[in-house]
């Protein structure tokens, strides 16, 4: 079936990008993999539905971030954490990133999930601030607040951030 | 090429997609799925249609309505208003639902237990539970506020409060705040009313802390099916209230906010408390005691780190005479502790390269014991039953429970 092939396209070429976006929000990449492929076979559950999308991998994206969203929720309930804590999965040794990526998932996941989002699809994803704030359901400034917060505590790892943690209209 | 994106770009080049047919075979086997449960919702309402035009129910003279299966009738509270929930939304449909999830386990004895159900397929989630005694079950009704299961002597109850903010008596959602009780007579359900706030409780009441949105530490007063909170003056966000047979109860306190210092608190009277230092600049996180209250662990939370880090771990053997800081701690906690009489206790526990296994405390020091259940995310019990609910792909729906300490875990799904 053409749609078959067309998801099956879309699978070969965004699989990998998605697990790697996913993964520097939730910092494990099983945790990513399962999102991802969930998100997949929710595409194919419901074929219609999905050819109706106008962004396919916006759309899995979302639904892949909303997996790991209800994980992290379930997660912070389980562990009896108040409303300020942090809480994700364990984080997972990736074979073969250098010891500066491996300093750098380490600070990510210091980030509350929040702005680990909003760093993630704004500078990995490349969306701009109003397509974040909507992928988010958030007002922008609370976006701009959310990368504004993320950037100045990654600033001693990220040499872009380090230039400009007090710019925050980054567009 | 960014540092965030060279990041990515290197983690893409580990990533080993599984073959396409696989998933495509997931999404197929659900989507049949979906189909034959649709097709036998239409067959089971023609059924119905077709009975309900043959058989002339209640037309005749003289013959009794027969009642709906009832719970046990069920005044309305002063002042109540209609429940909030729509009443077509029972919670057998919500701990039946397709993307339905354990949030809590309450074992009183390992024949009597309660689990609490959530379904969040539709916003907002939907919350019930199922009560189990002695092989007979029954479901709590649906509510908008999750249930809390706790135990009462030798019973496992479930208790939903009012869903709004701020816990005050004129929260228009204590209409839906109900205590759920299988007793050998059956389902009990019982509205339950707001009480003002006090600074103790006496015995017999039982405290908790994740029935109502906003609050610390609340009283339930079962007899009179109340609910209120308790605010003990110096005592800051006491939380992970825990009894033992004496009666005192256990809890740990100080802000929640990262670089707060933590305190272990007691009572045996539930007027006048005790208190010793738990960490100096870390939030308290969970406390556990064995049912004679000889053996007490406590734990602190470091904040930032994204499993929770262990901050300390502090067991006493005494009743909280004198504690002392366990060594080889694992890094970060996955479930417990679990505390049992003579002098150890069991926790999961996510070692600093993340894999997660039970630990041994005894002595003043943690070990490994074993792997642990593949997927517990949780662990409550005592030493003659450990259990949590299991985590399997992106569902939780099984308990697993062990009668030998953790070495054997059977599953059981509780609904």
């Amino acid at each position: 079936m053409a749609q078959d092939e067309s998801l099956r396209d879309l699978y070969d070429g965004c699989y990998r990008r998605l697990v790697a976006q996913l993964y520097a929000i939730c910092g494990n990449l099983g945790e990513a993999e399962d999102a991802v492929q969930e998100a997949f076979v929710r595409a194919v559950e419901k074929p219609r539905r999905f050819a109706q999308v106008d962004n396919p991998e916006a759309w899995l994206r979302t639904v892949a971030l909303n997996v790991v969203r209800r994980r992290f929720r379930r997660l912070t309930r389980y562990r009896g954490l108040l409303r300020t804590a942090a809480a994700s999965t364990p984080a997972d040794a990736v074979p073969g990133l250098s010891p500066d990526h491996v300093t750098l998932v380490a600070a990510l996941r210091q980030l509350p999930l929040e702005q680990r989002e909003a760093i993630t699809l704004h500078h990995i994803v490349d969306l701009p601030v109003r397509e974040v704030a909507l992928q988010l359901g958030v007002p922008e400034g609370t976006v701009k607040a959310r990368l504004a917060r993320g950037r100045a505590r990654l600033a001693p790892l990220v040499r872009e951030f380090a230039e400009d943690v007090e710019e925050v209209d980054h567009v | 090429m960014s540092d965030l994106k060279n990041l990515s770009w290197s983690v893409q080049q580990t990533v080993q997609p599984p073959p396409f047919e696989q998933l495509e075979r997931r999404g197929v086997r659900r989507r049949r799925r979906r189909q034959a449960l649709a097709g036998a919702g239409v067959a089971a309402a023609m059924v119905v249609a077709v009975l309900v035009t043959l058989l002339p129910l209640g037309e005749k003279a003289g013959t009794e309505q027969v009642p709906p299966v009832a719970t046990v009738p069920t005044a309305p509270a002063p002042g109540s208003i209609e429940p909030l929930v729509p009443p077509e939304q029972s919670g057998d449909s919500v701990v039946r639902a397709q993307d339905a999830e354990v949030r809590s386990m309450m074992f009183a004895t390992p024949s009597r237990w309660a689990a609490a159900w959530a379904s969040c397929a539709t916003a907002p989630c939907q919350y019930a539970a199922v009560l189990s005694r002695d092989g007979a079950k029954v479901i709590a009704p649906a509510r908008r506020a999750p249930y809390a299961t706790l135990q009462v002597g030798d019973e496992a109850i479930a208790v939903a409060g009012p869903s709004g903010e701020g816990f005050s008596a004129d929260d228009r959602t204590w209409a839906d705040a109900v205590l759920v009780r299988l007793t050998s007579k059956g389902k009990v359900e019982t509205p339950l009313q707001y009480a003002p706030p006090t600074s103790t409780f006496t015995a017999g009441e039982i405290l908790l802390d994740r029935v109502a949105v906003g609050t610390t530490l609340l009283v339930l007063n079962v007899a009179d099916a109340t609910l209120r909170r308790l605010d003990v003056a110096g005592l800051d966000h006491p939380r992970s209230p825990v009894r033992d047979e004496t009666g005192r109860w256990w809890v740990v306190a100080g802000d929640v906010v990262s670089g707060s210092r933590s305190e272990i608190a007691w009572t045996d009277d539930g007027r006048t408390w005790n208190r010793t230092l738990l960490d100096p600049a870390n939030p308290g996180s969970r406390i556990a005691v064995s049912p004679d209250g000889s053996t007490v662990v406590a734990s602190s939370w470091v904040d930032g780190a994204t499993a929770e880090a262990i901050g300390t771990l502090k067991m006493s053997t005494d009743r909280g005479s004198t504690w002392t800081s366990v060594a080889d701690r694992p890094w970060a906690r996955g479930g417990g502790p679990v505390a049992f009489n003579d002098g150890t206790a069991v926790m999961l526990g996510v070692s600093k390269q993340g894999q997660t296994a039970l630990y041994r405390l005894a002595d003043g020091k943690a070990t490994q014991l074993s792997p642990g259940h593949p997927g517990l995310e949780e662990l409550a019990g005592d030493g003659k039953l450990l259990y949590g609910q299991v985590l399997r792909g992106s569902a939780v729906t099984k308990v697993a429970t062990s009668v030998d300490r953790g070495l054997h875990w059977r599953e059981i799904e509780p609904r």
